[in-house]
């Protein structure tokens, strides 16, 4: 059994394609995602509503910028994570190699928590992203999260 | 345990009947399906609500007209997946036996998670298996879909 930690950004303005997060795995230990989170608080009923496109994807390069981010680990004690987590970043990165293809209700939340058989590893070193792949018509404040596990 | 890939569409555009995704399984071994999702992005809000038959089939033969796509792997050091896949196919398989069969409310995701292990669909041997719209919606969707399974070969 590995650590536990989540990221989260929130109060975050979003007007056009993004990732919301770039995990980059330790060179010494695989990740497991867990679970991804994403919602807004901008936008309601009829007029608001909107469907958006929410890739899952490993690329071989990082798509770098955005904020830095520190995991959190979902236990007091444990280590700070191998793992660096960028958030709101504006490239999508390439090659795309996308394993999920879903869509998000902007009203009622973006929620991945897939059984274990479904969850992504990422190899040591490796790159994975979420990405909202269609931008939204008009600018959202968002919030979102997620959870991996590291094994060492 | 098997590999595990997934087998994905991304904005496709489907105003008629549709295999949205159909796996072909390998003569040697079984296929285990982990989760199945649908959704699409062009209806939003009251005016756009649609409530659509979607279901999950197996075919005595593969539906037509569809584009065959690669399977990611969720672990980088596997291999190419050995079962085949493909999405859209127009032209629906023969001979179906339905699997399950929902009402889809196309502003929601359809999601197929099976939690307990004696409710994972399997794909024999040369099975084919396939999510499908079998009626049309009233305004053309562009829509996304992804089905997760297990390669035992």
């Amino acid at each position: 059994m590995g650590r536990t930690y989540i990221v989260s950004q929130t109060g975050i303005a979003v007007s056009a394609t993004r990732t919301l997060f770039e995990l980059t795995a330790p060179t010494d230990g695989m990740v497991r995602i867990l679970s991804v989170h994403i919602g807004q608080s901008s936008d309601e009923g009829e007029e608001g509503d909107e469907q958006i496109g929410v890739v899952l994807q490993r690329t071989d390069t990082a798509v770098g910028g955005g904020t830095s981010l520190t995991p959190r680990p979902v236990q007091v004690g444990h280590a700070a994570a191998g793992s660096t987590v960028n958030g709101n970043i504006s490239g999508q990165g390439t090659p795309q190699l996308p394993l999920y293809s879903e869509v998000w209700n902007v009203e009622s939340g973006y929620h991945h928590e897939p059984t274990p058989l479904g969850m992504v590893w990422v190899e040591p070193g490796g790159f994975f992203g979420v990405r909202l792949t269609t931008a939204p018509a008009d600018e959202l404040t968002m919030a979102y999260s997620m959870a991996f596990e590291e094994f060492d | 345990m098997g590999r595990v890939y997934s087998l994905r569409f991304d904005a496709q555009s489907v105003s008629a009947p549709n295999d949205l995704m159909t796996l072909v399984g390998v003569s040697s071994a079984m296929t285990r399906i982990i989760s199945i999702s649908v959704g699409q992005t062009t209806a939003a809000g009251n005016a756009a609500a649609e409530i659509l038959p979607i279901s999950i089939r197996r075919y005595a033969t593969s539906g037509t007209g569809g584009t065959t796509r690669f399977r990611n792997p969720f672990n980088r050091g596997h291999g190419t997946a050995q079962v085949t896949g493909a999405t859209n196919h127009t032209t629906l398989g023969g001979t179906p036996t339905v699997l399950y069969e929902e009402d889809w409310h196309v502003e929601l995701p359809f999601q197929v998670t099976p939690i307990l292990w004696d409710e994972h669909l399997w794909i024999p041997p040369n099975g084919i298996l396939a999510v499908t719209l079998p009626t049309a919606p009233s305004v053309a969707l562009l829509m996304y879909g992804t089905i997760v399974f297990e390669d035992f070969t």
